[in-house]
């Protein structure tokens, strides 16, 4: 019987970016249930900054792609674009949660969004080059929200081989004495 | 039933704002997303001519879609290894400039030494 520990190591290990997706739907159901798991995340001071931007209208998401040269492949992908209610995270958090922080939180929130997805079969893209003034104006967002990143999900058709990982020893520094 | 004018100018447009995104977001990214979205303009841009059925002849078309392919296969070079990434982009130029001097029919006799 594999441990917790395993379980989850293999998720995440496990997990690749996927840029080609089938023309299959995604249910609804599916998006709903992993951002009601992923609002479970932490974010700093408990702010809960992050808003979540289900696009699933063709049209739209044809039109975002446009404004989004990190979208590159094919296929019939949901669009979540994870944004971040600037004032909501002042008014509450101050000057490091509006400059700093918020970041944070759509970073945290995009990872569990990623590995839930992967748990239920789905695969994920991470997409931070984009014109956050177009898709604003696109998705007519209020003054405050500011888009951070686009994941689209959907069902893979390529998954593609890891990229290579740096060494861990080449990452860590223990300091014992 | 779908306007084609309409049609064809959107793949105009599809092209244009990803050079003007592109144009935004190269101020904050990577120096290495230049080439990149350089390469990938030019599938891009493939996909734009033949989709305008701008380009005359079967073989010709046939021609830059294979060119499209390779451009598809080199973007992902990246993330995996810059220096292939880099590889791929001067052995791209080196191709085209054969392309070009076949397509201006230049033929020089001799290399200099």
């Amino acid at each position: 019987m594999s441990s917790v520990f395993e379980v989850l190591a293999n998720v995440i290990m496990s997990r690749r970016t996927i840029r080609e997706f089938t023309d299959d739907e995604v249910p609804r159901e599916a998006i709903r249930k992993i951002l009601d798991v992923a609002r479970w995340g932490p974010t700093g001071s408990n702010l809960q900054d992050w808003r979540f931007v289900i696009v699933t209208n063709r049209k739209l998401l044809k039109a975002i792609k446009m404004f989004s040269p990190g979208w590159v492949g094919g296929g019939n992908p949901v669009a979540v674009i994870i944004c971040s209610d600037k004032e909501w995270a002042f008014s509450r958090g101050g000057p490091l949660a509006r400059d700093i922080m918020y970041l944070v939180h759509a970073g945290i929130a995009a990872q569990t969004i990623a590995l839930l997805a992967h748990a239920l079969g789905l695969g994920t893209n991470m997409i931070m080059s984009f014109s956050k003034d177009s898709i604003k104006t696109l998705l007519k967002l209020p003054e405050s929200w500011e888009p951070i990143m686009i994941i689209l999900i959907g069902y893979p058709k390529q998954v593609p081989e890891p990229p290579p990982r740096l060494p861990l020893d080449e990452l860590i520094v223990w300091r014992e004495s | 039933m779908r306007d084609v004018k309409s049609d064809k100018l959107l793949q105009i447009y599809e092209y244009l704002t990803y050079l003007s995104s592109s144009a935004q977001g190269l101020f904050l990214e990577p120096k290495e997303y230049g080439p990149l979205r350089c390469v990938d303009a030019m599938r891009r841009f493939i996909n734009v001519v033949i989709g305008l059925g701008i380009i005359e002849g079967e073989s010709s078309v046939k021609e830059l879609e294979e060119l499209k392919e390779r451009l598809e296969k080199g973007v992902t070079l990246l993330m995996y290894s810059p220096e292939k990434f880099k590889e791929f982009v001067t052995e791209l130029n080196i191709e085209l400039a054969r392309k070009v001097s076949k397509l201006l029919d230049i033929s020089l006799d001799s290399e200099l030494t």
